[in-house]
């Protein structure tokens, strides 16, 4: 079964099969393109067209509706090639047929080019006309657009201005090639690729033919439909550009990911150190223990890390570049990958654990002699020129602080890496003398080695006289391991004694249980006698008066605040 | 060679005759003149405006009308000068091939 098309020649009509009508358009084309200027040249092909439809005629019987390729391929033989259509006594057409055949002196016209355009083919037909690479011409226009913003105005202008290249004819004096037949049988060829269009192109030429006189409506009914499809075609030039743009952002944040993170584990200490982070170094350094774990979160965060800056680098990359494609199997190797990332920092997460699971506890007496003489014992802390450290976090129960002009005057302050907060509170002694008690905990991974992590604490205290000062810090040396440690002292005060809480005792005194539940700030500054019940102020205003103590203690608060 | 001959037969042919382009084409084939009939268009076109052919268009049993050639009085006129140039120039010949 073949599809037929109905074609009127010399005023014929008949049933062409499709492939035979291809054929004999390619041919007339051909034929009429060898005449092209000439002065009688319609005429010629009118009659060319006549004998062409009478020879069709003669080949159909009531058996053989159709004209098939058969035919045609005859009719061409018995018609000739179209070098045989030159006359050799017609001295213009001669001419004209070796100026076509040797492409001397063939005069190049300007056209907008349809087969390699981006909007309307205005600067690859101009290309086409100077001879040189569309590309300049685009990227002058650009130029010229963003630099002067002239540059639509001059291409709206050119591309009405200029005929768009039709004929095959049109398209070889473009580009300044010789109209030769050989050429343009060339060229149809390679335009008779498919039928479709060229039936589309034969019925519109059919109407147009029947309406000559409206050249300019044509003209600009041409330039309409280019204008729509510019329009995709920007919009599709813009989606491009966004992807593109798009793709580079993902590629240098991708490769800067990737940079960042093998020069951090390359060398983690010289690149905190580059950083100024100490704190995060020694850190580092001193939770992690041992090298097991260290390598384990460093082949974590390389791989957790790692893989979401190669995927954006790769995604960069086949946005940049369309034509890279990667296989699904990059894709399940980047899962793969970061899947163990992640198993890795769990594992190093259960060593840590593992590291922290026992929790230790030991209470040491410490030797103060306080003489009995002294009646009222006055808590302060030591070294009240130390720095006052924010202890805002509850980071591993502390925060980590190093030295930095911070004197400690109980240790060698280089090498301090981990400043813990004291706290001191105090209960009722058995006896009638003063004793000072320490609570130190810690974690570890056995309860030996929480001892050990508890006994690092570096501590001090002092006993001048009526006055025992408590260091607010305790401290650890670098090389010890962070392990939640802890410390408290508890003041065992015997009844009938007093205590005077300091002002700057502030910073340590914890939760100091008293008779009148007085808080800890209002108990600064006041003397507190151990009674059998506990606590008593003695020097509080109205201290008898439960009432009239309240109102002190807002106007305390006031004063704190102000402070 | 054959430069002129064409055109001295295809006006010798319609001196006698009303010819329509298929006609002519029969007679040219059997004397073996002409190979392919494209030649002939043109030819005849050019002929035409030259003003030694005309034609007219005459209605056909079967198809479109057809066009007639006829000659001129211009083409008759110059059909005899052919004439006597191709005499002179055949007994030229003659002469040449006899002497040898």
């Amino acid at each position: 079964m073949n599809k037929t098309i109905n074609v009127n020649i010399g005023g014929r009509i008949f049933s062409i099969e499709e492939d035979a009508f291809s054929t004999l358009e390619k041919y007339l084309k051909t034929i009429r393109a060898s005449f092209d200027g000439h002065q009688s040249a319609d005429e010629i092909i009118a009659d060319i067209e006549l004998r062409i439809s009478e020879l069709f005629a003669e080949r159909i019987t009531d058996n053989k509706q159709v004209i098939v390729l058969e035919d045609v391929d005859a009719v061409i033989g018995i018609m000739g090639k179209p070098e045989d259509y030159i006359d050799s006594e017609d001295e213009e057409m001669e001419q004209e047929f070796k100026r076509k055949s040797t492409g001397k002196k063939y005069e190049k016209r300007v056209f907008r080019d349809p087969d390699d355009k981006l909007l309307f083919g205005v600067c690859s037909g101009l290309s086409a006309y100077l001879g040189w690479d569309p590309i300049i011409l685009r990227a002058l226009f650009v130029i010229s657009t963003v630099a002067f913003g002239f540059g639509p105005l001059v291409y709206i202008i050119l591309a009405l201005i200029i005929p768009k290249a039709k004929t095959t004819a049109e398209k070889l004096q473009m580009r300044g090639e010789a109209v030769t037949v050989d050429n343009i049988s060339k060229k149809v060829n390679e335009s008779f690729t498919d039928i479709k269009d060229d039936l589309k192109d034969f019925g519109k030429r059919n109407d147009i033919s029947g309406d000559r006189v409206n050249n300019v409506g044509k003209h600009i009914g041409d330039v309409i439909s280019d204008f729509f499809e510019a329009l995709g075609k920007i919009l599709k030039v813009l989606i491009v550009v966004l992807a593109k743009i798009i793709g580079v952002v993902f590629f240098l944040a991708g490769s800067f990911a990737l940079m960042a993170l093998i020069t951090g584990l390359l060398g983690m200490d010289t690149f905190l150190s580059a950083t100024g982070s100490r704190e995060m170094t020694e850190f580092v350094n001193s939770t992690l223990t041992d090298s097991t774990n260290k390598g384990l979160v460093f082949g974590g965060i390389a791989l957790t890390l790692g893989v979401p800056a190669v995927s954006l680098l790769l995604l960069g990359i086949r946005m940049l570049f369309q034509k890279i494609r990667y296989s699904g199997i990059v894709a399940i190797v980047l899962i793969v990958v970061w899947f163990v990332g992640i198993g890795l920092l769990a594992a190093s997460g259960v060593h840590l654990f593992e590291n922290r699971q026992s929790k230790a506890r030991f209470t040491e007496t410490l030797k103060m002699n306080v003489d009995s003489s002294i009646d009222t014992l006055v808590l302060d802390i030591e070294g009240a020129n130390l720095p006052r450290f924010s202890f805002s976090g509850d980071f591993m129960d502390g925060s980590i602080f190093f030295e930095g002009g911070v004197t400690f005057p109980w240790i060698d302050s280089t090498n301090v890496l981990y400043v813990g907060k004291n706290s001191i509170t105090t209960k009722q002694a058995a006896g009638d003398r003063f004793l000072l008690e320490v609570e130190k905990s810690a974690r570890g991974s056995s309860q030996k080695d929480a001892i050990r992590n508890a006994r690092q604490m570096k501590s001090s205290w002092s006993l001048t006289n009526d006055s025992l000062r408590v260091s607010p810090y305790f401290v650890l040396e670098k090389g010890n391991r962070v392990r939640s440690q802890k410390a408290r002292y508890t003041l065992y005060v015997p009844e009938g004694k007093a205590i005077r809480l300091a002002p700057s005792s502030k910073s340590v005194i914890y939760d100091i249980p008293n008779i009148s539940n007085t808080r800890d700030l209002d108990m600064l500054g006041e003397t507190w006698l151990m009674t059998k019940k506990g606590l008593k102020c003695t020097t509080c205003f109205g201290a008898e008066k439960v009432v009239e103590a309240e109102e002190v203690k807002d106007e305390v608060e006031e004063e704190n605040d102000q402070e | 060679m054959r430069k002129g001959v064409l055109e001295f037969v295809i006006l010798q042919l319609l001196s006698q005759k009303e010819m329509y382009p298929s006609d002519i084409i029969g007679e040219l084939k059997e004397s073996k003149l002409i190979v392919v009939e494209g030649t002939l268009y043109p030819l005849l076109t050019r002929l035409k405006n030259a003003g030694l052919l005309d034609y007219r268009w005459e209605e056909s049993k079967s198809g479109p009308p057809r066009k007639y050639y006829k000659l001129t009085e211009l083409g008759e006129q110059f059909l005899s000068e052919l004439s006597q140039t191709w005499n002179e120039l055949v007994l030229a010949v003659k002469q040449t091939i006899t002497k040898n």
